[in-house]
């Protein structure tokens, strides 16, 4: 008679034996032998500085526990609020933004500082083509990915008036760190609040109604911009359709007290865009200003004679994303917090899409100034970087630093002895790593 | 689960040796995919957790006081990466890749009917449900050690146990009166 606390169901545990299992990929032991080796000199630098490292950790720790940033993925973790429920959510959100040809809809913002609502119409498709329309009567942001050309029909800010003032920019980058499309408000500042969400390891998640439809809703704790506190909130809360996944409202609040809100609603998923929809007509004799950014769109195999060198591609890129665009430029603006970098030079910028999300692989020459992060979060918000080993590929020994924080874009950024790298876009910790592994000089 | 690993193989892993620790992995490997894979069902997440596992175990293997069963500290390792890996991305078990080894005894027809539908319902339990299960009844841990993987009770072991073992029961005692039928 078997022990009851004890009890194994002999013939379910033979049933569950039975069932398939993969190997692992190929490479897995490789991977994981490059990543021991990496472990093993790390160990030796810690151990070469222990009460540095002790004083180190100690006060990131205190910094993290301060500002309420996620735990590590190597925080234990068995506790913790709906694990599950949160996985859910994100995996849904993540689907939705995956899944769709093109989106189109309003989004509707409102500053209660201010006390202003602003409203925008848009149409985002794969390719990272836009059209936003708005705030204001006859105002239209247009983007032609396939070109690289940025047009926009606006009022002054500063000048005020009904008076509409036209602008082409061309040779846009594909996005960031260079200074991408116009398509800021859409991809970026919903963008960013989606990303805070899907960072998030722990966020809380309520089951709420939403219009009269089923939602779910995550609780993001984020950290107040250092600069200016009172404009930027330490809590997100993100509502998410449940029937279609769709981020459908995003809340910034502050100690409990909202400071905007961003809603989106008549979202229409893959209906066809009007001809010449993302290329903004300019009426006949209207003065308009251009400027050149400097980027030009080549064949890969191209991208080398512009660049001067051969850039850096990813054998490996996650299931689904795709080569969208390659854009070089002999020259183009700064980049990093405040652009304090050195003037970038021979720039090759690679974008992969699968859906409506977006990576993008970056390489220039490093020069003889000193860099830091391309993609840090902006001025007041303070990053904390992984350092990382990549045990293989052309970054392999490379100064390289992963981040994940909910203000800024998933990046992981490098030096090499001749080129500034970055990964950056929507993927995890683990994408981040194998595709910046995977580099190599084409 | 596995037998008790050479302890000059573990002294060896513990002062760091590179080639001790891939005998280590080795020797857990299969069980720890097993888990891992029935947990994320997905291979390149079952890869990812499983690395993380490895360089974690790796990295804390010096300080292991063997105060644990090695297995029941790996496989604690191993657990934490993969609900880590639920947290960071999904939970949603693609049903279509979880296949039963097929028995080439069976008939064709009945191999197709039966596929998937233990995995299904394997899949369709909690993850934390999910785990004990495997842990106790296919791979064999005793209750103490699974509470211990899990960082749970030792009742709360056998409550998730009864849960999962309802679920699944059902859909092996249906199997049996199907093929009893024909």
């Amino acid at each position: 008679m078997s022990n009851e606390t004890d009890h194994r169901d002999e013939r379910l545990g033979a049933a569950l034996r039975a069932l398939d299992q993969p190997e692992h990929r190929p490479e897995f032991h490789r991977e994981l032998r490059g990543r021991l080796s990496a472990e093993r000199r790390a160990s030796r630098r810690r151990w070469a500085w222990p009460l540095a490292a002790a004083a180190t950790a100690a006060a990131v720790a205190v910094a993290l526990i301060a500002i309420g940033i996620p735990r590590t993925h190597k925080t234990p973790s068995i506790a913790g609020p709906q694990p599950a429920s949160a996985a859910l959510v994100k995996s849904h959100l993540r689907e939705a933004l995956t899944a769709m040809r093109n989106l189109s809809g309003m989004l509707v913002a409102t500053e209660a500082s201010r006390g202003t609502t602003e409203r925008w119409r848009f149409v985002l498709d794969v390719a990272g083509d836009v059209r936003l329309e708005g705030p204001g009567d006859g105002e239209v942001v247009t983007y032609d990915s396939s070109t690289g050309v940025a047009r926009s029909i606006q009022h002054s800010a500063s000048m005020g008036g009904s008076a509409l003032f036209y602008a082409e920019r061309t040779g846009v980058a594909p996005g960031p760190p260079d200074l991408g499309p116009p398509s800021w408000l859409i991809p970026e500042r919903l963008g960013a609040y989606v990303r805070a969400a899907l960072a998030s390891r722990d966020p809380g998640v309520r089951e709420v109604t939403y219009e009269g439809r089923a939602a779910w809703r995550l609780d993001v704790h984020t950290v107040p911009n250092a600069v200016a506190p009172e404009l930027s909130g330490d809590e997100l809360q993100v509502t998410v359709d449940r029937r279609t996944g769709m981020p459908v409202l995003v809340v910034e609040q502050k100690q409990g007290k909202v400071l905007r809100t961003l809603r989106l609603g008549q979202l229409a998923v893959d209906t066809a865009p009007a001809a010449g929809a993302f290329r903004a007509q300019f009426p006949a004799g209207a003065e308009v200003m251009r400027s050149d950014d400097g980027f030009q769109r080549v064949p890969l195999a191209r991208a080398a004679g512009v660049a001067g060198y051969r850039p850096l591609v990813p054998d490996r890129v996650p299931a689904g994303y795709e080569l969208a665009e390659v854009a070089v430029a002999r020259e183009s603006a700064p980049t990093g917090k405040e652009g304090g970098n050195p003037r970038s030079q021979g720039v090759v910028s690679l974008s992969y899409r699968r859906g409506l999300d977006q990576f993008l692989v970056t390489t220039r020459l490093r020069g003889n100034g000193t860099w830091s992060d391309p993609l840090a979060s902006g001025e007041g918000f303070v990053d904390h970087p992984d350092r990382v080993d990549l045990p293989a590929g052309a970054l392999a020994g490379a100064d390289a630093e992963l981040v994940l924080s909910p203000r800024a874009l998933p990046h992981l950024w490098a030096l090499t002895d001749d080129l500034v790298v970055t990964v950056g876009g929507d993927l995890s910790r683990s994408e981040l790593t194998r595709v910046a592994g995977s580099l190599r000089a084409r | 689960m596995a037998e008790d690993l050479d302890p000059r193989i573990v002294r060896r892993a513990r002062r760091g040796d590179q080639r001790a620790f891939a005998q280590l992995v080795r020797h857990y490997d299969d069980g720890l995919r097993a888990l891992a894979y029935r947990l994320l069902g997905d291979r390149d997440r079952m890869d990812d957790a499983l690395q993380e596992a490895y360089v974690n175990a790796f990295r804390a293997l010096p300080g292991f006081r063997g105060d644990a069963e090695l297995a029941t500290w790996l496989y604690r390792i191993a657990y934490n990466a993969c609900i880590d890996e639920l947290r960071r991305t999904r939970i949603v078990v693609p049903l279509d890749s979880v296949r039963e080894r097929a028995d080439p005894s069976q008939p064709a027809d009945e191999r197709v009917a039966a596929r998937g539908d233990l995995g299904a319902a394997l899949a369709a339990l909690p993850p934390e449900d999910r785990a004990t299960v495997l842990l106790v009844d296919a791979q064999g841990f005793d209750y103490r050690s699974a509470a211990e993987i899990l960082a749970v009770p030792d009742g709360t072991v056998a409550s998730r146990l009864n849960r999962a073992r309802a679920a699944l029961r059902r859909h092996l005692d249906d199997r049996l009166e199907g093929a009893n039928e024909r």
